[in-house]
């Protein structure tokens, strides 16, 4: 199938699809991870706790947007 | 300054932090969105600061409630995380002159660089809690915010971070604690290039490389290889994780180390390595000239390409050229995992 930009798709250099892969699981990794540290927030009943594993979520969902954007 | 309400703190906010960390200029856009969700704060890529309401506002609004009023040490702390908080997020969005975010968010994707923002913003933010308090007025309006103590977080970051930048201190015969403020007056598109820049400039490979060797980008990949490797830490205990951020760091200084003798070596006639030596020698002619200048400070060396800092220094660049020597831990481990990620295109 030929691109309107004139390039065949699937005809993408081995790198490129290693880094579109390496961004995909990286991506993915970051979404499990928020909800993983928002499920141990949920579950924490110490305070700092809590803070703590939603401080590192929060660092996760600016990288997640970072990824969407 | 002493702000009498909330609504005075918040819109002070931002320049305090700018002004506090010299920085050219700050992404805020000066809107604060209240959440009620999971987020407790967040400085998004579009300027906006989000704030939790329960956990991060609420005690600010009881702080003018009570303003003047003697308060518990829980209630102190409470206020302290808060302004902690609110201090860590704005740290986000300094960046110099001309920076932009667009920038900063493509850069901050890739690997190695949420951590070393996240060590930074929260180690800076840590250090200069106290005269934020203070340019803000909160010590006027809490009296003893500043004699109890808000414990940090990212322990996974953080002691990996303190270790590099101290190191890099060291190295370059900075003051304690500059790199960090060097790193924080940079969005995450500079942080690299400038940690890659005070790694080269310490050593002597910037007069004995040709331009355009790839010594650089190699020592990027071991930098963001190492500070990657930090996020396994992340789900652990925070002591755990301070360990073993505490280890990785030296792992990473280590596997710089070699790279630079390596590097070096490659350039420095030695019977050891003759063999290697003539074969460059064959391939390149002759090791470029050392070119005849002034002989630069340790500031200028380490920060050539970028803003001054304001001190000026004398010695000579030899005594800034000094390296550790290397190690006797085994970096092997670390090395293998670099070289791994070092294949992985990071565009």
């Amino acid at each position: 199938m030929e691109h309107p930009s004139g390039t065949t798709l699937g005809s993408t250099p081995d790198h490129e699809q290693a880094a579109a892969a390496t961004i995909a699981e990286r991506r993915a990794r970051a979404d499990w991870l928020i909800t993983e540290f928002g499920r141990l927030a949920a579950q924490a009943d110490d305070p700092r706790d809590q803070a703590r594993f939603r401080r590192t979520a929060d660092s996760l969902v600016r990288l997640a947007i970072a990824f969407r954007s | 300054m002493t702000c009498s309400s909330v609504d005075e703190l918040l819109a002070a906010s931002g320049e305090t932090a700018r002004v506090l960390a010299s920085a050219d200029q700050s992404a805020w856009n000066g809107r604060i969105i209240e959440s009620t969700g999971a987020i407790l704060g967040l400085a998004h890529w579009d300027g906006t600061l989000y704030l939790d309401g329960e956990t991060i506002l609420d005690p600010l609004r009881q702080l003018y409630k009570h303003a003047g009023e003697q308060q518990p040490t829980a209630t102190l702390v409470r206020y302290r995380e808060s302004l902690a908080t609110l201090l860590h997020e704005h740290a986000h969005f300094l960046g110099p002159s001309g920076s932009t975010q667009e920038a900063a968010r493509e850069a901050f994707i890739k690997p190695g660089s949420r951590e070393l923002e996240e060590g930074v913003t929260e180690a800076w933010a840590q250090d200069h809690l106290d005269d934020y308090i203070h340019r803000l007025g909160v010590d006027k309006v809490a009296p003893g915010i500043e004699s109890v103590q808000a414990g940090g977080y990212y322990a996974a970051f953080v002691p990996a971070v303190r270790k590099l930048t101290s190191d890099l201190e060291s190295r370059n015969d900075l003051s304690r604690g500059e790199v960090i403020d060097l790193l924080n007056r940079q969005t995450a598109a500079g942080q690299f290039p400038l940690l890659v820049t005070l790694v080269y400039n310490s050593t002597r490979l910037p007069a004995l490389e040709p331009v355009g060797a790839d010594t650089r980008s190699r020592l990027e990949s071991i930098l963001r290889a190492g500070l990657d490797h930090l996020d396994a830490y992340e789900l652990t205990a925070p002591g755990f994780a301070a360990a073993k951020s505490i280890s990785t760091a030296d792992q990473l200084l280590d596997h710089l180390n070699q790279e630079i003798q390596s590097a070096k070596s490659a350039y420095t006639f030695s019977p050891v390595h003759a063999d290697r030596t003539l074969t460059h020698a064959n391939a390149c002619s002759l090791p470029p000239p050392v070119p005849n200048r002034r002989t630069p400070s340790p500031q200028e060396a380490a920060l050539s390409g970028l803003t001054p800092p304001s001190a000026a220094r004398t010695q000579s660049a030899s005594q800034s050229a000094h390296l550790h020597p290397g190690r006797d831990r085994p970096a092997a481990a670390l090395t293998y995992y670099a070289r791994e990620r070092c294949r992985e295109p990071y565009g």
